[in-house]
């Protein structure tokens, strides 16, 4: 990663900077004070393919291009539109909380996890919810929402019917579909699986 | 093209951010725990997500509330493409 500081340069001096050091490396940071040259760094990174962050400091702007290599543009682009060859994995989701601890902590993380799922490419192919996770496609109203855009970009959301009798949640899933152990141990086997 | 606009407010720890959820959902104010974005922080830290419209009503149920929060922002995203913009709460 370069850091560039084009803050007090005239135009296109902060463009060519930012331009020779996206020759040397992929990522590149640059912090300028005026919106025009902040702009012109937007274009450019448009120019080469690059994705743009922009963070509006009090008086300067910092723009971090990263520079996508072709391959990794194209798959990201199919993940996106239709779900690519990238997007392969099953995520096993076991429980409604992430991680072990403090219960408050756990929810708060598994909300954030399934959100960060929806804003990453590429996109899972598969979610599967099992034992106490089905409790997250039937009560928790925010990851309820967030599975739907998951379903609507194309991710399988699956919720194990054994466990959602067990706990009598049937009637409450609105998102995905019911699963049995059969297309679970398929879907484990032939894709990459992420354990949750 | 599929422009998302939202806010976010971030505070200094995570039980804040957590009693802020509380406070504005019990006053009907619809928001969301969200991971802060890398570019604002790299640390793993959790925000409120709101809508822009309600940025008055929260304004005045934060300053209220005496929870010290970090920053507030706007954040449009396209595709690729994240535009984060620091806003000011009136406190």
């Amino acid at each position: 990663m370069i850091k560039i500081d084009a803050r007090g340069l005239n135009c296109p001096e902060p463009v060519i900077k930012t331009k020779k050091a996206l020759e040397e490396e992929n990522l590149v940071v640059a912090l300028v004070d005026n919106e025009t040259a902040c702009k012109n760094l937007e274009k450019l990174g448009q120019k080469l393919n690059c994705s743009t962050e922009i963070l509006e400091l009090d008086d300067d702007f910092q723009i971090t291009l990263s520079q996508i290599e072709e391959e990794v543009a194209s798959s990201l682009t199919s993940a996106e539109l239709e779900g690519g060859e990238d997007q392969n994995k099953v995520y096993f989701i076991r429980s409604d909380v992430l991680g072990n601890g403090e219960e408050e902590l756990g929810e708060l993380l598994i909300k954030g996890f399934i959100y960060t799922l929806t804003e990453t490419a590429p996109l899972p192919k598969s979610i599967i919810f099992i034992n106490e996770g089905v409790k997250l496609p039937t009560l928790n109203k925010e990851i309820k929402q967030n599975l739907k855009i998951l379903e609507e970009a194309g991710v399988e959301i699956l919720s194990c019917g054994t466990c959602l009798e067990y706990y009598n949640l049937e009637d409450k899933l609105k998102v995905g579909e019911v699963t049995n152990m059969y297309t679970i141990v398929e879907r484990l086997n032939s894709n990459p699986v992420v354990t949750v | 093209m599929n422009v998302r606009e939202y806010g976010l407010i971030t505070f200094y720890s995570t039980h804040h951010a957590l009693k802020a959820e509380k406070i504005l959902k019990n006053a009907g104010v619809e928001v969301m725990m969200i991971p802060i974005p890398k570019e604002i922080t790299a640390n793993c830290g959790s925000g409120v997500k709101f809508n822009i419209k309600d940025l008055g009503r929260i304004n005045s149920l934060i300053k209220r509330s005496n929870l010290r929060f970090w920053g507030c922002y706007r954040i449009e995203q396209y595709n690729r493409k994240k535009r984060i913009e620091k806003i000011s709460l009136k406190m």
